[in-house]
Order: C-alpha cells, then structure tokens, then sequence
C-alpha cells in the first residue's frame, strides 16, 4: 500500500462519514458570552412543517413573567445504579436567581423579536465550587397558546472548551450525561417525544409544556420529592444546593442542631 | 441541527467502506491504553469530562483529576460517600475489536497478514481508599489470541499502586486549594511521561523513542522478518511500566495562569526472568540485579494545563545502572547481577494549544548507553551507544467537523525519528537501526454516556527501519487497524 491508497481511503471516510450533515446557520443572538447563550432560530430545527400549527406571536411576556416562568421549573436528580433500584434526588428549582434574572431578561428580548416559525435557543453554564461547570440548554417555542420548553441539556458536566462551544453552537444537541429530569408542577407537562427525533446514540429531549396562565403563578412542583426513606443525594454538586439539602435535614429533625451548624460551616469554609 | 441515525449509519457506512478495502497485511503489537468509566460512574460524568473526546486521551480537567490523587476535592471523592453507594464499582475494563492488517518486508520479502479479532483486555481500578490516599490497579490477563491473533499474552499486574497525596501536611506546609505539592506513589505504575502512551489515541503505534534500544531492530518480531541485531544488555526503557516509588507535586501558578509540575522516580527492577544456568546456547538466561534507576520530569504550563487549553514545556531525563556480569555458567546468555554500567537518557518536551481544538506536542530525547554493556556481551572494540530520539503529534478534535457541522471526531498524525549517532557495536553501520514512522487516525466518538464509551477508531502506520535487514536492507512496515474501541 503506497500514501496515495492511504491518503484516499481517510479521504473516504471523513466525506462518507460526513455526507448527511446540516451546516448551521447565523442567527441572532442575545446576551451571548462564556456564560450564557440565548438565540433566535428557525422553528423548523424543533418542528417539522404542520399546517394546522397556530403560533402566538409577538410574545410579549414582561421579564418578571419569564422569571416566574423560569423560577416555576423544578427537576431532581435520577440515579440508574448498576446494582439495585433506581432512585431520585430531592426537587429542586432549575435555575439559580442569578441565572433566572440573566435568563428572563434574554428571554423578553428575544421573543419581542421573534416569529411565528422560529424558536429561541438558549444555554448557561453555571460554575461550580468544585469539578467542571454545569451546562444546560435547550429552546423556548409558543405553540397552542402555550409555552414549550424543549430541554436538551440539564446540568451536564462540561470541561472541554470544544464541548461547550458545540453547545452554544447548537443548544439543541443533546449530550449524554444528563442526571437529571424535569419535574412538572402545576399547570406544566411533559411531553415525551417520537424516538425518531432523537439520536441513536443520544437521549431524545424531553418537552414541558407550560401553560400560559403560570407566567403569573408561583410553581408548585405536582409530584413530591424524593419519597421518605428512599437514598437521596445532593443532586446538585453547587454549595447552593449543598446547603439546600443540609437545611431540608435539618428541617426534618434528621440531623441535630449542633450537626447542621457544624456541616453549613464545613461548607462555608470552602468558600 | 440533528445528528442522529443518518450521522451514525454515515459513519458506520464510512468504516465499513474502510474495511472492505484492507485486505491486507497484519501484525503486531498493540498498545494498552487506559481509560476509566469507573470515574465517569463515580460522579456522573460523561468521558468527554475527563478525556478529549475519543477517549482515551485525557483533557486538563482529566490530568489535573489524575494528578490530584483522582479526587475533585468534594465529599463524592471518597469511596463511601452516600451518594455513590449505590452506583459505583470501581472496575472498568477496556478493549478493541476489529480488523488488523500488516505488511513487512526487508531484504526482498515479506510477510502480508491480516484478520479480526482483539487487541487483548485491561482490567482497570482506580480510585481513592480514603481522601488523599488513591490507588491503583491494572489487570492485563492472559490471552491465547491477544494482537489480533499474531500470539499469546502473558497475564501480569500492568499496574499496581498507592499513592499519598499531600504529604507536605506533615511538613507543617498549608497548601492551596487544588495545590497537591508532595505525593508519593509507590508500587508499579507508568512514569511520568512527557505525554502518556497507555492514554494516547494512537492504538496500534508505540512512541518509538519510548523504547528504543540500541541493538534491538525496531519492530524487529512483526512477521517473523529476519533482521540482524547485537546483543544489548539494557532492557530499560521509559516506555514500560516500573516498579518503584515516585515523588510528585502539582502547583498552581498565577504569574503564568498555569501549572507546574514534577516527578522524581526511583524504580528498581528485580529482572530474574529465567534460569541462570542450563540454558542452551542463543537462548536467554536469567537476567537480574538490584539497580537502581532514576527518572525525572518536571513541566511548567502557561494559559491553561497546556493540553487543550494553554502551553507547556518541560524537561525530562533518566540515569541507571544495567547488569552486565556475564553469567559465568552460561556464557553466551545476556548478563546477570552485579558490575551495572550506566545509561542515559536526556529530552524536552512541548505542548501547544489552539482554540481548544489544536494540540501540537512533541519530545526530543538524547540516549546514551555506556560501552561496557557491549564490552560485557563480547563485541570487540565496543563503544558507547548514542542516539537521538523524536516525535511530533498534531491532534485536532473541533467541536463540530468544519463544513459537516458534526461534533465527535477526533483526528490524529504523529512522526516518529530515532537517529542513531554511534554503534555500541562498530561494524554496524551509523545509521543501522535509523526509523522513521509515520501515523494517521481518525477516531469517531459514536457513544459516550456516564456508563461507558464507544469509538470506531481507523489507524495507518507506515515505518522504515533502515539496515536491519539480514542482507543489509531496510524493514519496510505497514500497519492497520480498523476497529470498535470501548470501554465499561
């Protein structure tokens, strides 16, 4: 075999392999940084064309709606052990204030602008005291009067650059690696979707549809948390969601005073 | 954007093309390499985490875990936190499977072979047994169809250490967060290399200069090809895993925004591998001793741990005896116990990054092997034995594939160099034993989960040896291998 054989057959590879891809296109982009990501795109990369879709646009929900929107989503952690049966971690909010504010504020300005067959896109990292950051992304559509939430990414870890920009690229590819899973509250629901729109190899996004009466309503998570006696873990590994879960033990008479006090000041010293 | 069943049968389709088109050829020797989802089931993580995607290279967060002792530094770092009670068990293992082909030639023949099957199986535990106490264990069994069919393997601990991490404590030193600046590890493990060969990416192409000897034809056992060689009683190279003890620390560094980084081994090999007597003339009796060898590395990074983000530079070395007593009851066996004669070993290293998609890197390193190794094996007029050994490896893994928008492609081209300055035995010519090995891959991440990996992985060595022929020619080689690479 001379290099010419061999240069011909990587060439076949890459050009095979690679023949059914979709370039992506430029979009407009709102609040996009390191941190956060939030862009307006076609519809079409959720939807296929459906005649009878009805969109509600302009959608003109104030930022304090979108917080209330953003603020209303719960999830838990899922734990799929080896050896014995799966379990769930405690409910908690998706987003942290501070990404709630960045969010709803991204949120508001790119659904002023956007159409009846386009969605918007989003992605944030959040830093954590210890390991990689979390990324989560997804995308944000009006359809039936209500609003949908396709997430594609929920807290995954991400240290590669490389990753993260794939990320930001396309918010919608969703990444193994995902352990956690939306929790509906009132007023939301899920929708699982077709297993041909996801990957082979890839888990396929989960939807939540919200109703658009809940932009004014506090959430209020429809299925309990963890169920007394089952294993629950810090499903977040943020300080935050540490002291969240010390609190909730406290709280629960599980550990004493003097243990709770002990443990917050562990955790703070970390800061 | 979707990437989903039609990339994937694209993919599929694409290897498929490739495996129909080698027909040809096999041998070898394959690499182990190293990769642990034990981890990735430990904290949830996805490989891509801890390795550049396609696995099993490892990324700076994967380096900066690995020199901290395996742990984040949160409660999941110990082996009885709660939250992976329930989850974790500590044992991966790791092989290939797939398509191997080779051809080798020399002197105006060759050997042509091919065929599937695996490369052969790791058996891995890593890990922590308490905060800063981690461990670890590789398990390589033995295989009556190991290379692909080409033999048998024998089965051994690769690896087998504990490692204490932050020492310094005990100096009444506070370290950093994140800062581990004294760290013993002692068992058997893999030195500190300039770049790790059991997590490199290449797996059917050994680093030539990471266990070159001189005397010993490169590749000289693929296909049974004649060769000529003289004896060399020196068996150590950086290349293999050691037994023995190393110091360790990793820094963080503002004024650079970098690391630096270093290791000081001293390993000691109890080689008795055989009989010291009775063995027929030509084969190999025992060899063995009580040397002690010393190795080196120390690294300082700037902008990033110098893998994928950032740049880095360092400079390695190692110093040690070899046995060259003849065994007097076996003369023409290879030396045993006693009268060690020094060798050498000096290099540099560098790594550059671009745009976290980009990693240029490569050693040099200068060998020198005393001619009293050779005086000992009974060539007249013996002398040292120098030689300068290279490699350069560009790895690019975009974050989506230019033009084709898809992530998860990891590609790869490393050039090895062995330049031979003087002969231990002087009637071999200068530039006997010269290689020159070029290497290309492409590697396709079908799937990763917090659970286990999966590659299709395509790789093409071509290599000359020059003059190690029987009649003076060079040994002509090619290699390829086409496979499914995963892990559990």
């Amino acid at each position: 075999m001379r290099w010419g054989k061999a240069g011909w057959l990587w060439l076949c590879l890459v050009s095979v392999g690679c023949a059914t891809a979709t370039p992506q296109a430029d979009t407009p982009c709102f609040s996009c940084d390191d941190r956060q990501v939030v862009r307006v795109v076609p519809l079409a990369t959720l939807r296929s064309s459906d005649p009878e879709m009805r969109l509600q646009h302009p959608v003109n929900l104030s930022q304090a709606e979108w917080e209330t929107v953003l603020r209303g989503l719960m999830v838990r952690s899922t734990h799929s052990p080896l050896l014995g049966p799966s379990y769930h971690g405690v409910t908690e909010p998706l987003f942290l204030d501070t990404e709630v504010r960045a969010l709803g504020s991204s949120l508001r300005q790119a659904f002023e602008q956007a159409t009846e067959q386009e969605a918007v896109v989003f992605a944030t990292a959040r830093a954590t005291d210890e390991g990689p950051a979390q990324v989560t992304s997804g995308a944000w559509f009006v359809e039936g009067g209500r609003i949908h939430l396709r997430l594609a990414n929920c807290r995954i870890a991400v240290s590669m650059p490389s990753i993260r920009r794939q990320i930001w690229i396309d918010p919608l590819f969703a990444q193994a690696g995902t352990f956690y899973e939306l929790v509906p509250g009132n007023r939301q629901a899920l929708l699982r979707k077709s297993p041909a729109e996801g990957g082979l190899f890839h888990p396929d996004p989960v939807e939540l549809v919200i109703d658009g009466s809940a932009r004014s309503e506090a959430a209020v998570p429809a299925v309990p948390a963890a169920p007394e006696g089952a294993p629950t873990v810090p499903s977040a590994s943020s300080l935050e969601g540490r002291l969240a879960v010390l609190k909730r033990l406290y709280d629960r008479g599980l550990i004493t005073e003097e243990e709770y006090r002990l443990k917050k000041q562990q955790l703070l010293d970390r800061l | 954007m979707k990437y989903s069943i039609g990339h994937v049968r694209a993919g599929i389709a694409a290897l498929l093309v490739l495996f129909a088109m080698v027909s040809y050829e096999l041998s070898g020797f394959v690499q182990k390499a190293e990769a642990i989802p034990a981890f990735a089931r430990k904290y949830d993580f996805k490989c891509n985490v801890c390795h550049v995607p396609g696995f099993p290279k490892l990324n700076d967060f994967g380096n900066l875990f690995r020199d901290r002792g395996y742990q984040l530094g949160s409660d999941a770092d110990s082996p009885v936190y709660e939250g992976i009670g329930m989850g974790y068990w500590p044992v991966s293992l790791r092989t290939t499977v797939g398509y191997q082909a080779a051809n080798v030639r020399t002197d105006g023949s060759g050997v042509t072979t091919g065929g599937f099957g695996f490369t052969g199986l790791d058996l891995l535990s890593f890990g922590t047994l308490d905060r800063n106490l981690a461990f670890g264990v590789v398990f390589t069994p033995g295989l009556g169809s190991a290379g692909f069919g080409t033999g048998a393997s024998d089965g051994d601990l690769e690896a087998a250490f504990v490692r204490l991490m932050r020492l310094e404590r005990f100096l009444g030193v506070k370290s950093a967060s994140g800062d581990y600046l004294l760290n013993l590890k002692v068992g058997k493990f893999e030195l500190d290399l300039p770049f790790s060969e059991k997590r490199s990416p290449t797996l059917n192409t050994t680093f030539a200069m990471y266990h070159y000897m001189p005397g010993t034809p490169y590749t000289a056992t693929i296909g049974g090809t004649s060769t000529s060689s003289y004896l060399n009683p020196n068996t150590f190279a950086i290349g293999e895993n050691q037994p023995g003890a190393e110091l360790s620390g990793i820094k963080k560094t503002a004024g650079t925004d970098g690391y630096f980084r270093y290791s000081l081994s001293a390993l000691a090999t109890n080689s008795f591998s055989g009989p010291l007597s009775g063995c027929a003339s030509g084969t190999t009796c025992g060899t063995g001793g009580r040397n002690v060898n010393f190795y080196g590395h120390v690294t300082q990074s700037f902008g990033g741990y110098g893998i994928v983000t950032g740049q880095r530079i360092g400079l390695f070395g190692a110093y040690g005896t070899a046995p060259t007593l003849v065994n007097p009851t076996c003369p023409t066996c290879q030396a045993v116990a006693g009268s060690g004669q020094p060798f050498s070993r000096v290099g540099v290293d560098v790594s550059l990054t671009l745009n976290g998609e980009w990693n240029l890197f490569g050693a040099w390193m200068w060998g020198n092997d005393s001619k009293n190794m050779f005086v000992s094996q009974g060539i007249a007029d013996a002398q040292n034995a120098s030689w300068n050994g290279a490699f350069v490896e560009l790895d690019y893994a975009p974050a989506l594939l230019p033009f084709f928008e898809m992530p998860d492609w990891f590609f790869a081209y490393r050039y090895d160099l062995i330049r031979n300055n003087r002969q231990g035995d002087p009637t071999f010519a200068k530039n006997y034993n010269n290689v020159d090995s070029h290497t290309v891959l492409v590697r396709y991440f079908i799937h990763h989960s917090t659970r286990t990996d999966l590659a299709l992985h395509a790789e093409y060595n071509s290599y000359r040896t020059t003059g190690v022929g029987t009649n003076g020619g060079d040994l002509l080689g090619q290699t390829m291998l086409v496979g499914f690479d995963f892990a559990y």
